[in-house]
């Protein structure tokens, strides 16, 4: 079974559900003690802001004290606005990252299946790989408009790649034996499609899906800043604007915490379904 | 005001200017004889003539349905506009210019804001009370700031040191955004920045000890230079001359109700509103633009001349070219 991955074109290590990750705590003391010293990292430095904004070591209109800011997020949310607009960030990155992916995994299996397909296909993939898709938003108001079908597309081409190259990174790196073993005793192409290589090709997809999240996560939020006038990227250029620095720190906590949330979610569903491939 | 810069806005117009001619221009329908609009606007006190309008129900009274579209600034806005995603668009004026002076065919319907003449001037220039400059000849070897290189600001920015005994071809301006160019003076970071309404309020009534104005801006190199503007696409005005002149007067109307009511607190609570700015640093402003009831092409035409001579053109469109009949003075 393939092990490695790759996403970016940056070799990754794959992100693998492994106990340490999912704080699965095993025998319990060493993880545990980790996730520990880990949140506690988070505090001390939540605490350095604090102190940093009361004490007036940094006096800036732009640094408020972080209770403020989080006071200011439980308002905002419970007033609704800001949840409003997590919520309309959440469906078009959502949106974006199953239509990519998608995408990415039909279009990666297709081309470890035919030489030809990926001699013809790949020059153009290394082509706009590179490219920053967040400037490719200015063109695309011309053909989408401001609205949701801009930012779902921006966020799609943003999940494409990495699902791609992962899905044809394990698709083509299948142990040769096992299709050959496949083909020998007569399984029809589609079975093998099924039993054979998109097992070997989950790893690497899941691989290729995690990193995709982190990126759709931050184009949508980086497409909203640019244009259209919801989700929380155009809250926090508004906030930033009105001079309301709580209101901006709170968006920004929300996604952090949102973020942190999508991984963690995404490795348990990722443990549950290739819980053979732990290690 | 726009968050994009203009090497980049030509591009994209220009871009835009052909794509647009292979798509559908979107539905304005009218219904019941109410005719519906989509206008984007950036949230910004320039801005306010057209919140008045939609407030005060000036639109309406022309049988105008605006459906309002917040745009983070006036780059994406204008490239909505070109693909006919808007009927009308709200930007800084140099986006305008700097379209039409490519062939873009846009059209300035009304105008939005007006720089004032100091004291009344909503454009300054801010610096640290112990720094050196004082005039452009203070700034050899310092570091000026603005929001976006190749806008108005920048211009007059340009156009004081040069004024004012320095060379500005051989100073480093960078960019740095209006919320941040506080902090940027505090920490040394630049030396003068070009600030705008309600940031320079804001900065200096934060920082009394520490910042000051020196100078107006916009308002002194240029008194009553035109800011902002509201666009439309000589197509779409080609097809639907009513429904401009409509906008414009409802908007006209707008622009009277606020220089009537300027810093009232119904003019304030209108604009902190729309733009999302708390009312108490509204009421501190020290200044406000003026909401004009139209523009002279003497005006545009000096903004243009201000870009050509600082790179920002190769060639100065004529004004006639590119406003239209409703944006001129009446």
């Amino acid at each position: 079974m393939p092990q490695g991955s790759v996403a970016s074109g940056a070799p990754l290590r794959r992100a693998r559900p492994s106990r340490e990750a999912t704080g699965s705590a095993g025998n319990g003391t060493l993880p545990g003690r980790r996730r520990v010293s880990g949140y506690l990292l988070v505090v001390l430095l939540l605490l350095a802001w604090e102190l940093s904004a009361r004490l007036g070591i940094v006096r800036s209109e732009n640094w408020p004290p972080v209770t403020q800011a989080l006071a200011v997020a439980a308002t905002s949310l419970a007033g609704g606005d800001l949840l409003l607009a997590l919520v309309g960030t959440l469906y078009r990155m959502l949106a974006g990252l199953v239509l990519g992916s998608a995408i990415g995994v039909l279009v990666g299996l297709a081309l470890a299946s035919s030489r030809w397909l990926r001699l013809t296909v790949e020059p153009l993939v290394e082509l706009l790989r590179p490219l920053p898709v967040p400037a490719l938003v200015p063109p695309l108001i011309l053909f989408l408009g401001l609205d949701d079908g801009m930012k779902i597309t921006v966020v799609a081409m943003t999940a494409f790649f990495p699902v791609f190259i992962n899905t044809l990174e394990g698709a083509t790196s299948v142990e040769p034996t096992y299709r050959l073993v496949a083909r020998t005793l007569g399984v029809p192409p589609l079975r093998r499609m099924r039993a054979v290589l998109l097992p070997a090709t989950l790893p690497f997809i899941f691989a290729g899906i995690r990193v995709a999240i982190g990126l759709a996560f931050i184009v949508t939020v980086v497409a909203e800043m640019i244009a259209g006038d919801a989700g929380i990227g155009y809250y926090l250029v508004s906030m930033q604007y009105a001079g309301r620095a709580a209101e901006m720190y709170a968006a920004l906590f929300l996604l952090a915490i949102c973020g942190f949330a999508l991984n963690a979610g995404f490795l348990r569903i990722e443990q549950r379904i290739l819980h053979w491939n732990r290690r | 005001m726009s968050r994009m810069n203009r090497r980049q806005m030509s591009g994209l117009l220009t871009a835009a200017a052909a794509g647009a001619l292979t798509l559908k221009a979107p539905a304005v329908w009218s219904q019941a004889n109410i005719t519906k609009i989509r206008a984007g606007v950036v949230p910004v006190l320039d801005a306010g003539a057209f919140i008045a309008a939609q407030a005060q129900g000036y639109f309406a009274a022309e049988r105008l349905e605006v459906e309002v579209t917040p745009t983070p600034g006036g780059g994406p806005a204008m490239a909505a506009l070109v693909a006919n995603q808007f009927q009308f668009a709200m930007s800084t004026i140099t986006t305008i210019i700097a379209g039409a002076a490519e062939g873009v065919d846009l059209r300035i319907v009304a105008p939005t804001s007006i720089a004032n003449a100091p004291p009344n001037d909503y454009t300054s220039i801010l610096v640290r009370k112990d720094g050196s400059v004082r005039s452009g000849a203070d700034t050899v070897g310092k570091i000026g700031a603005s929001h976006l290189l190749q806008n108005l600001l920048w211009i007059c920015l340009r156009m004081w040191v040069d004024q004012t005994g320095g060379d500005s071809a051989k100073n480093a301006i960078i960019e740095v955004r209006f919320p941040q160019q506080a902090d940027a003076l505090l920490q040394g970071r630049v030396d003068y920045v070009a600030s705008i309404e309600p940031f320079m309020s804001a900065q200096v009534q934060a920082n009394p000890d520490k910042l000051e104005i020196i100078s107006g801006l916009c308002g002194s190199m240029m008194p009553g230079t035109v800011v902002a503007a509201f666009a439309a696409t000589q197509s779409y005005i080609d097809r639907n001359r009513e429904i401009v002149q409509a906008f414009t007067r409802a908007h006209r109307n707008g622009a009277e109700w606020c220089e009537g009511n300027k810093g009232n607190p119904a003019h304030v609570e209108l604009i902190a509103k729309f733009t999302q700015l708390p009312p108490e640093r509204l009421r501190a402003l020290l200044a406000w633009p003026s909401y004009p009831r139209g523009v002279d092409t003497a005006n545009l035409d000096r903004i243009a001349e201000g870009m050509k001579r600082y790179g920002m053109l190769t060639s100065v469109p004529k004004a006639e070219s590119y406003l239209y009949e409703t944006g001129r003075v009446h």
